[in-house]
C-alpha cells in the first residue's frame, strides 16, 4: 500500500468512483466536501453496485498497491471508513 | 474455456480474477453462461486452476481460484435464469474487431432486427451481456455490441471500424451489414446514450433507447457542435426535426445530472418517450431488470413497430 494521507486518499476515491461511473460525489456536489472530511456516506446511498465495488478495488491496487477486496469495502461502511482503510494498511 | 483458463491463472490476485470475470460478463452469451458453469462446477477443471506459487499468501487457499470461478459463474446462472426461466436465448458470439461483437442465433437476417448496443465506460449496457440477451429473442433481432473507448463516448470512432463519430455509422454499417436486416435499432448506455442517437440518421435506425447518457452541452461535445451547444450537435448529426426516428430517453430518478441531461436533449429533439427509472440511479438497467420492466421496456422502445406494440412518435 502507498503511503498517503487521508486527505490524498479521499482525492484518490473520488476519481476511483469516477472511473467507476459512480457519480453520485460529482451530481450532488460533494466532491470537496468528501475530499475536506465534511462528508460521508454509505455504499447504497453513492449507489455502489456490485460491479463497481469490483472496478474499485481493480483501480486501487492497479494505481496504489492497495490489497483491499469487494467484501472488505462493504466491512468499510462509508466511502469515508474506505479512505481509513487506504491510510491503514489491513491487519 | 481454454481461454479462459489460460487467463485465470495469471491471476495473482481476487481483484485480477474479478477483472477477468468482469471482461468475460461483457461479451459471454447466455449459452456460454451455461457451458461455463457446466466446466466450472463439475470439478475437473479445479487442478488447472490451482494457485501452486511457493510465496502464495498464507491466507489464501491453493483452490482460491476454482472457488471464486464457482461462485462468479453460479452468479451468472442465477442471473441469465432470473431474467428468462422458460428458455436460454440461443444466441452465438463472433467478436469482428476488438471492440465490436455480433450475436445470432444463425438464422437468416432478413426479417430480423439488427439491435446495435453501443456502451459507455463500463463496457456493458449496465449489466452483464448475457443478461441483456436473455432479456431479447434471438429469433427476431441480431445483436452487435459496440464497445468504446473509456471516457470517449465514441467522438474518437472505434478502433478498426472508424477513426471518429462521423465515420463511425459508415463503419458499423459496411462491418455488420446492416443492409440485410428488414430493420435497426440502437439501445445505448450512458457514455454510448447520445452516440446512439447522433449515430441513429445515419444507420437508418427506426427506434433509439438512450439511457443515463452525457448532457449534449457538455463540453466534452463543444468541438463537435462547433459552439453552439446542443441544437449544433443535434443539426450537425441531422437529429433535429427527425420525427421517423422513435427516440426514447431513460435514466435513473436518483441522477439530478442523468435526468438534466434527458430533459436537454428532449428540448432539442423530437422523443418519443421519457422514462425515468424510480429508485435507480445513474445505472439503471439493474434496477429494470430486478423488478422486472426491462423486457417490457425493450419491447415498448426498440420494438414497438417490430412486434406491434403500440407506441409512436
Amino acid at each position: 500500500m502507498i503511503d498517503m494521507t487521508e486527505r490524498q486518499a479521499r482525492e484518490v476515491l473520488t476519481r476511483v468512483l469516477r472511473d467507476a461511473s459512480v457519480f453520485h460525489l460529482r451530481d450532488q456536489g460533494l466532491e470537496t466536501a468528501f475530499i475536506d472530511g465534511h462528508y460521508d456516506a454509505g455504499f447504497e446511498e453513492i449507489a455502489l453496485d456490485s460491479l463497481a465495488a469490483m472496478e474499485v478495488c481493480l483501480s486501487l491496487e492497479a494505481g496504489w498497491d492497495s490489497e483491499l477486496v469487494p467484501d472488505d469495502l462493504y466491512r468499510a461502511g462509508t466511502i469515508g471508513g474506505l479512505a481509513r482503510m487506504l491510510v491503514v494498511p489491513k491487519a | 474455456m481454454n481461454d479462459y483458463i489460460r487467463q485465470a491463472r495469471k491471476c495473482l490476485t481476487i481483484n485480477q480474477l474479478n477483472g477477468l470475470h468482469i471482461r468475460c460478463e461483457n461479451v459471454m452469451s447466455p449459452l456460454q453462461v451455461l457451458e461455463f458453469h457446466r466446466d466450472l462446477t463439475s470439478g475437473h477443471l479445479d487442478s488447472a486452476l490451482v494457485d501452486e506459487r511457493p510465496d502464495r499468501p498464507a491466507d489464501r487457499q491453493p483452490d482460491w481460484r476454482s472457488v471464486h470461478a464457482r461462485d462468479w459463474i453460479t452468479r451468472q446462472r442465477a442471473a441469465v435464469e432470473f431474467s428468462d426461466p422458460s428458455k436460454v436465448q440461443p444466441f452465438r458470439g463472433r467478436h469482428l474487431m476488438l471492440r465490436l461483437s455480433h450475436y445470432t442465433d444463425g438464422a437468416p437476417a432478413a426479417g430480423k432486427t439488427l439491435l446495435i448496443g453501443l456502451t459507455g465506460n463500463a463496457q456493458r449496457l449496465m449489466v452483464p451481456l448475457p443478461v441483456v440477451l436473455q432479456h431479447l429473442d434471438a429469433a427476431l433481432c441480431d445483436v452487435a455490441i459496440v464497445r468504446s473507448e473509456p471516457h470517449t463516448g465514441f467522438r474518437n470512432g472505434v478502433p478498426e471500424v472508424a477513426d471518429d463519430i462521423e465515420g463511425l455509422a459508415a463503419g458499423l454499417a459496411r462491418l455488420l451489414r446492416t443492409d440485410r436486416y428488414a430493420r435497426v435499432a440502437i439501445f445505448g448506455t450512458s457514455g454510448g446514450a447520445l452516440p446512439a442517437i447522433l449515430l441513429a440518421p445515419a444507420l437508418g435506425a427506426r427506434a433509439v433507447l438512450a439511457g443515463g447518457g452525457n448532457n449534449p452541452d457538455d463540453p466534452r461535445w463543444a468541438g463537435l457542435s462547433e459552439g453552439r451547444g446542443a441544437p449544433g450537435l443535434f443539426g450537425r448529426f441531422g437529429v433535429a426535426g427527425r420525427r421517423d426516428i422513435a427516440i426514447h430517453l431513460a435514466w435513473g430518478e436518483r441522477s439530478v445530472a442523468d435526468r438534466e441531461a434527458a430533459d436537454r436533449i428532449a428540448a432539442c429533439v423530437a422523443v418519443a418517450s421519457q422514462q425515468p427509472v424510480p429508485g435507480a440511479g445513474h445505472v439503471f438497467v439493474g434496477e429494470l431488470v430486478r423488478t422486472r420492466r426491462f423486457r417490457p421496456l425493450l419491447l415498448d422502445t426498440l420494438f414497438a413497430d417490430a412486434t406491434g406494440r403500440a407506441t409512436s412518435p
